[in-house]
């Protein structure tokens, strides 16, 4: 029978894809993770082995002994908010990785970072270039788009306010 | 032998998505990242030197293998570890971790590079250092004339 110590756990996929004989069930809500372990007899030690922290141990039977269950609350990205990843995972990554590249040159954290939100900075360092050039050539900021074939007449003005007040309403 | 951009080539068309994920089964391993519209740029492994998703891995899945960053899937447990320690955010893990590896079983290179219209995706370093440079210089240039 397995024995979870809750305090070792990471809330990580290992056993519960590992596990030959689906004993292992992972609910996964938005914000909630929880693991459960259901009584298990089979004579397979996979999950004792393949976990990352040495938190499963295998117990004798015992009827009286509950089911094993962990819950973890997720954490949430530091720019877009969304949940992906738990706490003791995250420690894990921040205890294992040199301390001199946890923070980024801007003092970012990157570890407290979505992997969405990280490609998305990753192509914005790379663009950074090119970038401004392509903003002065971008015809929406020229001069003739924004005054027209006929130049700045009231109707023209009207029109171009109203856009600027929608695009505020927008934002 | 990592794959080079040509951020100036590149027009956002997403044929190196598909190729990747054509190449291994619907799995692709390339991101295609738009910035305000206006610039696009393909986001995947660089094969870093000194490799995070390596670093955490313990069960050594992901290991060094010369010049790449290879993937044992008979190891790999899934546990999603190296998606989290990756810092540009391109691996990723359902049952289990889903990395570059650069097309290794393919004749001809990497899908992607062979897909790609405008020539924005390269395995030449030279030409990519050479890109680079005269961009930087550009960018020099074109800041030292603004003032």
């Amino acid at each position: 029978m397995i024995k979870v110590d809750a305090s070792l756990c990471l809330g990580c996929r290992s056993c519960f894809n590992i596990c030959p004989s689906q004993n292992i069930f992972r609910n996964e809500t938005d914000c909630r993770i929880t693991v459960s372990w259901k009584r298990c007899r089979e004579e397979c030690d996979l999950c004792v082995k393949m976990c990352p922290t040495g938190a499963i141990s295998l117990v004798p039977w015992d009827e009286t002994e509950p089911e094993s269950e962990v819950s973890f609350d997720l954490v949430a990205c530091n720019i877009c908010g969304s949940k992906y990843a738990t706490e003791p995972m995250i420690k894990r990554i921040e205890s294992m990785l040199p301390a001199e590249i946890q923070k980024d040159v801007t003092g970012l954290e990157w570890i407290r970072i979505c992997p969405e939100c990280r490609r998305n900075i990753e192509a914005e360092r790379l663009v950074r270039l090119v970038l401004p050039g392509r903003r002065t050539k971008d015809w929406r900021c020229s001069w003739l788009f924004l005054a027209g074939k006929r130049g700045l007449y009231p109707g023209r003005m009207r029109l171009l306010y109203d856009l600027i007040v929608f695009a505020g309403m927008r934002i | 032998m990592p794959v080079y951009i040509d951020i100036n080539s590149c027009i956002g068309c997403r044929s190196c998505e598909a190729a990747c994920q054509i190449e291994h089964g619907g799995l692709g391993h390339i991101n295609v990242q738009y910035v305000e519209d206006l610039a696009a740029v393909p986001i995947f492994c660089h094969h870093c030197e000194e490799a995070l998703c390596a670093t955490v891995c313990f069960t050594a899945a992901l290991y060094k293998d010369g010049e790449i960053i290879a993937f044992d899937a008979q190891k790999c447990t899934g546990c999603g570890l190296c998606t989290l320690a990756c810092p540009f955010g391109v691996v990723w893990a359902d049952r289990i971790a889903h990395k570059c590896d650069l097309c290794q079983e393919r004749e001809g290179g990497p899908a992607c590079i062979e897909a790609c219209p405008a020539r924005a995706l390269s395995v030449d370093f030279d030409l990519a250092l050479s890109r680079a440079r005269s961009r930087t210089a550009r960018a020099a240039a074109a800041s030292r004339g603004a003032k």
